[in-house]
């Protein structure tokens, strides 16, 4: 079978480019949706540790991440609902009354 | 019994007088004539208890008083009472008590006469523990306490700016000569710390007998100046004598005694004629022995005073204000007490002998000038001679004993007998050292001065009588006898100033050898004054009768000549005594000093680089300033810039602080 | 306030490669086979005994934070007008 550290460093390019995502765009729906590519790259992570160690807290701790995961990205559209509703634009460049 | 009873009180003989400083300056206002009983009774107390203090050193003189208390670190307080200690503790508590009691009518009326008193008792008080004190340090301190005094009282009447100048005056050119002063002691004290190797316990190093004792070993250390081997006492005790010259009024420290008379007339008197300037000639014979083991100090000091004898009577014949006079007459005469002290270098202990006796007679016969000067000008309301004239019809009193006082300044007397005036023995005492010193080692120098110097003394103290006391009136004044309390003063001091010297020249001269051979300080005057290469000489006694009537014949005639110019007014000065006469116009202007030193020197040079540096260090400092203030400015406004507000940018900050973070940690676990 | 992108790309990279260099450079405690559970093959079983006896706390908290998120999140969907 193949090491561990091949899905390690598969989540961790996962990772990645969610992290890049979330620097580069200015789109407040993009940046949620690469927010939850780095969560499920850590769901990799974890289920991948607990396969090689013959444990099941691992899978188990996935699956609360999940469900957290999709409450909070539910919630964060809701929020991005509301702010379009009020100002008409997402675009986090302009969200910017509390800048200098 | 009595003995030791008398050494508790001697410290009382500078306590009193300061509280009586104390009472006055708080209570004075309350009480009548300013509370001038307080001091009065102070001084009254002082002078009977240095008088017995005297009498009993005259029965025994080898016991003197010397107690020593540590005050605080290494430093003691002590008292020391020995013949020359006892001789101007009696004779400035005296001068002091009549002066006080001279003042209390001539100072009537001043709104400021609490102030007066309580001023002049601190000052009798600090010149007291000057004279009393037994180390080097306490003399130093009651020394500067004096210039203070001094400084207080010559600006008394401080609203006129004339008087603020001269005061202030006053205590700069003092100032001058106590840095030198202090900067003797303190090299002093460095090499006796030295050659003693530290403090120790249970002595006192800068005790004078303390520092008599490590003479021989201080001669013997030099220094390297400029090329010159000089020895270190040599420096020590010229840089005592620049003090000295700055509180006794040598050339160049002079200045600031004629301006000093715009204090009171009674301040004069104290202070420019009996004791603070004294203070000098004092310094220089307690310190006797350290200056003739040193070379070419005595020299210094003799050159030194006879020139300034000269150089102030030349001024003092041209004078018109009458406390001008008495003022350069005052840097004369202590000209001669330096130069008499500077004879030591022939005949040895005999100077400290000869100088203080001139000291004692000079307190008499000068105060009671001062203090006639203050009747006439209390009485006439005028100081300036050329409008006085005639006074002597007025003021009989007054001038009778400012007559007597003239002829014992001038040195009136009969000589090889013991009739004369107590200046003539004095001055005359000088006047023949100087002419043994001559004869000795042939340089006729200090005798030319002091000769000529009487010449000048007489001319002009006899022009001012003259001019002052008889002939016509001059102008409209309005003058009368001044009150009783005034001319008791002027009598006792008049009588003094015509016996004293007559009476005690020799019993004085004896008491003063004592000095430094007695149970305090022990020393052999011979083999110090061997360490400074100076040969003593016993007096001969036996010079030409021409060479003892010469002072007298100079002083006849000064006199003469101040008779046929003032009295008959046979001679008319006119074009000679005008300002055309460029002599003349040097010696009014006193030798363009005063442009020299306040114009040039003080105004042009220290306030021109005063100015020049405060722009610079203007400049500067704004500079530095601002500078750090920009500074701030522009760092914040670069890095205000950091907090963008855009997300990304703090997520990218993030990231990247984390991973470098993760590689210097990886690199210091590495490589430590 | 412009976003660079290059600078982020480096940045990301670097970060990369940092846990890259991590994770191939450990060694890790492993098993030498995979375990296989001919029964029970995508380990549901399992996970359910372990979420209701070991983290059944876990569960219902996270019961609760679903239920709170829904009702947030359609409140906030939802707008003015019509409660």
């Amino acid at each position: 079978m193949i090491p561990l550290y091949f899905y390690l460093g598969l989540a961790a390019l996962l990772f990645s480019i969610g992290l890049y995502g979330v620097m580069t765009h200015k789109n407040g729906i993009r940046m949620i949706m690469c927010i939850e590519l780095m969560l499920n790259s850590a769901n990799l992570n974890l289920v991948a540790f607990s396969s090689y160690t013959d444990t099941l807290n691992g899978q188990v701790f996935a699956i609360f991440s999940i469900a957290l995961a999709a409450a909070e990205a539910a919630v964060g559209f809701a929020i991005f609902m509301a702010i379009y509703r009020m100002h008409d634009k997402i675009n986090l460049d302009e969200l910017n009354i509390l800048r200098w | 019994m009595v003995k030791t009873a008398l050494e508790e009180f001697a410290f009382l003989i500078p306590l009193l007088p300061a509280l009586a400083f104390v009472i006055t300056f708080f209570f004075g206002r309350k009480m009548s004539s300013g509370g001038a009983i307080v001091p009065i009774l102070a001084i009254a107390a002082s002078f009977v208890i240095s008088l017995i203090i005297t009498l009993r050193l005259l029965a025994n003189p080898g016991e003197v008083i010397s107690q020593s208390h540590s005050w605080f670190a290494v430093l003691n307080i002590g008292v020391l009472i020995d013949p020359l200690a006892a001789v101007m503790l009696s004779m400035v508590s005296f001068v002091s008590l009549l002066i006080h009691i001279y003042a209390v009518s001539y100072m009537a009326g001043d709104p400021g006469e609490a102030r007066y008193f309580a001023e002049t008792a601190l000052f009798t008080a600090a010149m007291l523990s000057l004279v009393l004190s037994d180390n080097i340090l306490q003399l130093f301190v009651s020394w500067e306490l004096v210039g203070l005094c001094s400084y207080l009282l010559i600006g008394f009447w401080f609203e006129r700016p004339s008087a603020a100048a001269a005061a202030k005056k006053a205590f700069l050119t003092t100032r001058v000569g106590d840095v030198m002063f202090l900067t003797g002691i303190i090299i002093l004290t460095s090499d006796l710390l030295k050659l003693a190797g530290g403090f120790q316990d249970g002595t006192y190093l800068l005790r004078f007998d303390e520092i008599f004792s490590y003479i021989p070993q201080l001669s013997a250390l030099h220094s390297n100046i400029f090329g010159f081997e000089v020895s270190h006492l040599t420096i020590i005790t010229l840089l005592f004598f620049g003090g000295a010259i700055g509180k006794s009024g040598q050339f160049p420290l002079h200045v600031w005694l004629p301006d000093a008379m715009e204090g009171p007339t009674t301040v004069s008197a104290l202070i420019h004629a009996a004791t603070m300037v004294t203070a000098g000639v004092y310094l220089v014979a307690r310190t006797f022995p350290m200056f003739i083991a040193a070379p070419d100090s005595l020299m210094v000091v003799a050159y030194l005073g006879g020139f300034t004898a000269l150089f102030a009577g030349t001024m003092g014949i041209v004078m018109n204000d009458l406390k001008r006079v008495l003022a350069y007459s005052t840097i004369s005469q202590l000209g001669y007490m330096m130069l008499g002290l500077g004879l030591g270098s022939a005949i040895g202990l005999e100077a400290v002998g000869i100088s203080l006796f001139h000291l004692i007679n000079h307190a008499f016969f000068k105060a009671l000038l001062f203090l006639c000067a203050g009747s006439v000008i209390h009485a006439v309301g005028t100081q300036d001679m050329r409008e006085l004239g005639g006074v002597r019809k007025v003021m009989p009193i007054t001038a009778a004993t400012m007559t007597i006082a003239a002829l014992a300044l001038a040195g009136f007397g009969i000589p090889g007998t013991s009739i004369g005036t107590s200046g003539f023995f004095s001055k005359d005492a000088i006047i023949e050292a100087a002419y043994l010193f001559g004869e000795h080692s042939n340089n006729w120098i200090p005798y030319a001065f002091s000769i000529a110097a009487a010449l000048l003394t007489s001319i002009y103290i006899f022009r001012l009588i003259f001019m002052t006391f008889t002939g016509k009136p001059r102008s409209n004044y309005h003058g009368h006898e001044s009150p009783a309390s005034m001319t008791i003063p002027l009598s006792i001091l008049a009588i003094f100033a015509l016996v004293f010297g007559g009476l005690t020249k020799t019993g004085f001269m004896d008491f003063l050898k004592e000095t430094f051979a007695n149970s305090f300080v022990n020393l052999n005057i011979g083999s110090l004054a061997a360490l400074g290469r100076n040969q003593i000489v016993e007096a001969a006694g036996h010079e030409s009768l021409f060479v003892q009537w010469l002072p007298m014949i100079v002083a006849i005639a000064g006199l003469a000549v101040a008779f046929i110019i003032y009295y008959l007014r046979i001679i008319k000065l006119g074009p000679l005594a005008s300002m055309k006469n460029p002599v003349y116009r040097l010696l009014y202007k006193r030798y363009y000093q005063h442009e020299i030193y306040t114009e040039f020197f003080s105004l042009g040079i220290v306030y021109g680089i005063i100015a020049f540096l405060s722009q610079v260090l203007d400049v500067i400092i704004d500079s530095i300033v601002e500078g750090i203030g920009i500074l701030t400015v522009g760092v914040s406004e670069e890095l205000r810039k950091v907090q963008t507000g855009v997300i990304q940018t703090y997520a990218t900050a993030v990231i990247l602080g984390l991973s470098l973070l993760i590689i210097l940690v990886k690199l210091i676990t590495e490589v430590l | 306030m412009r976003i660079n992108r290059l600078l982020s790309f480096l940045v990301v990279l670097l970060f990369t490669a940092i846990v890259m260099v991590g994770t191939f450079g450990t060694s890790w405690n492993t098993v030498s086979e995979l375990p296989q559970n001919p029964a029970d093959q995508s380990n549901i079983e399992g996970i359910g005994m372990l979420i209701f006896t070991h983290y059944v706390a876990p569960f219902e908290v996270l019961s609760i934070v679903l239920l709170a998120s829904l009702i947030g999140a359609i409140y906030l969907a939802k707008g003015e007008g019509n409660r």
